[in-house]
């Protein structure tokens, strides 16, 4: 097929569509705007709502599917973005909605040990919830390792990189208590920076001295550290695909992970 | 309110050519529609921002073959409409000629549709359309010889189904 013959064909096929649909009332896309909306608000009460059932009976070890695909993946355009907290790299994440109060039971931004994100505020700040996935010993004597989610309230603006920022800080001590582990602890400096374009977020880590591994030869070694990872990343519908680096190397990051580069 | 009347008038000059570029990406005038408009939506919720970029057409248009690519609402746009239960939409008349090369583009990948349609029936310029997609040029221009070289196969007059199949996966690896 010839372009000329391919470019008429095309516009053989879709001129009628072009000149003969209309459209639909400006009231239709009011209505899809505001469900959207509310689906969108929905998702963080909705969660806010479970974590207070959850936090009911203590703090809940049940497992949870890491996010699978997102529902809509939107286009990232340039436009002037808040400067990174870690190293002056940009994210160009979308921020959500804010929500209201933090229910029972969550931990905050504020509340963890750690470089907090700077704010002086005089006024209250508008705060979301974000999930970050840990590791869990479940079943007869601890013998299942599952992934679970816990929530962070965090700030609104920027979503992914607060809650990765949370996933390095590690489980609470409460939580340790009761058996969670990660791979990562107390770990923010570990970020280099953090960059979402065209749905990868590209993750570059500064320093994974502190990475508690397991010991070489233990099945899953590298996926218990990138897991978590994909699973907090990918709980945003813009994020659809993930690039880890050290310090700029895809080889170095495998590597220290103790796993074959590939490529 | 000047704000909502730009999007007014936008929306109605743009949607027409998006949703007829979208037609032959994804084969069925409903589903086409339903694109736009979510695509829309999305813009008017964030028209203040969308509005300054140089091209909102462009980004109602990712968003929208973004929103193609997704299974997950593919399949809920399919229940939805079962559910609705009610007259199938007016459907414009397709040659058969039309009807072959919808039947032809919908055995390329997604991707392959894409810059077909944006290159050939949008007549963006090759560097344009890598900026869209957000892919290298060599990577378009690769995308566009194979596709239009199984397009040929698939539209070829000759009867043997087999042959143009083996080529098919031949380009396609």
């Amino acid at each position: 097929v010839s372009s000329d013959d391919l470019g008429r064909r095309l516009e053989e096929l879709a001129g009628p569509v072009r000149r003969q649909v209309r459209p639909p009332e400006l009231a239709t896309l009011h209505r899809l705007a505001r469900r959207r909306r509310r689906r969108l608000a929905g998702t963080t009460t909705g969660m806010a709502v479970a974590l207070a059932a959850v936090a009911a009976v203590g703090v809940g070890l049940v497992p949870e599917a890491p996010a699978g695909r997102p529902p809509a993946a939107e286009p990232s355009f340039p436009e002037p973005l808040p400067r990174s907290q870690f190293g002056g790299v940009q994210t160009t994440e979308p921020a959500a909605p804010p929500t209201t109060a933090p229910a029972a039971g969550e931990a905050t931004a504020a509340s963890r040990p750690g470089p907090s994100p700077a704010a002086a505020p005089t006024t209250t700040p508008a705060t979301r919830t974000v999930k970050v996935f840990f590791w869990a010993r479940l079943g007869p004597e601890g013998r299942c390792v599952a992934p679970v989610a816990r929530t962070r309230r965090v700030p609104v603006d920027a979503p992914v990189r607060r809650a990765l920022r949370q996933l390095l800080l590690g489980p609470t001590d409460h939580e340790r208590s009761r058996g969670l582990s990660a791979a990562f602890q107390d770990a923010a400096d570990a970020l280099g920076s953090l960059r979402v374009e065209d749905g990868t977020a590209h993750v570059d880590f500064a320093d994974l001295s502190g990475l508690a591994l397991d010991p070489p030869g233990t099945p899953c070694r590298a996926a218990k550290v990138v897991r978590p990872l994909d699973a907090t990343l990918r709980q945003f519908s813009w994020v659809e695909r993930t690039r880890y680096t050290l310090r700029g190397s895809g080889t170095a990051f495998q590597e220290r992970l103790g796993v074959q580069p590939t490529g | 309110m000047a704000a909502d009347q730009d999007f007014e008038q936008f929306y109605a000059e743009a949607y027409g050519r998006v949703v007829a570029q979208l037609y032959p990406v994804v084969g069925n005038l409903q589903d086409a529609q339903e694109l736009a408009q979510e695509a829309f939506a999305r813009a008017l919720v964030r028209w203040p921002r969308v509005r300054g970029y140089d091209q909102p057409e462009a980004w109602v248009r990712r968003v929208a073959f973004n929103l193609a690519a997704n299974a997950r609402q593919r399949a809920r746009r399919r229940l939805a409409a079962l559910a609705r239960l009610g007259p199938p939409p007016d459907q414009l008349p397709v040659s058969p000629d039309g009807l072959a090369l919808m039947e032809a583009l919908r055995r390329l990948p997604l991707r392959y549709r894409e810059v077909l349609v944006l290159h050939h029936l949008a007549e963006l310029p090759v560097q344009q359309v890598a900026a869209e997609l957000r892919v290298p040029v060599a990577t378009v221009k690769t995308w566009l010889a194979r596709g239009r070289r199984a397009l040929a196969a698939l539209l070829a007059d000759d009867e043997d189904a087999d042959e143009r199949t083996e080529e098919v996966q031949r380009v396609f690896g």
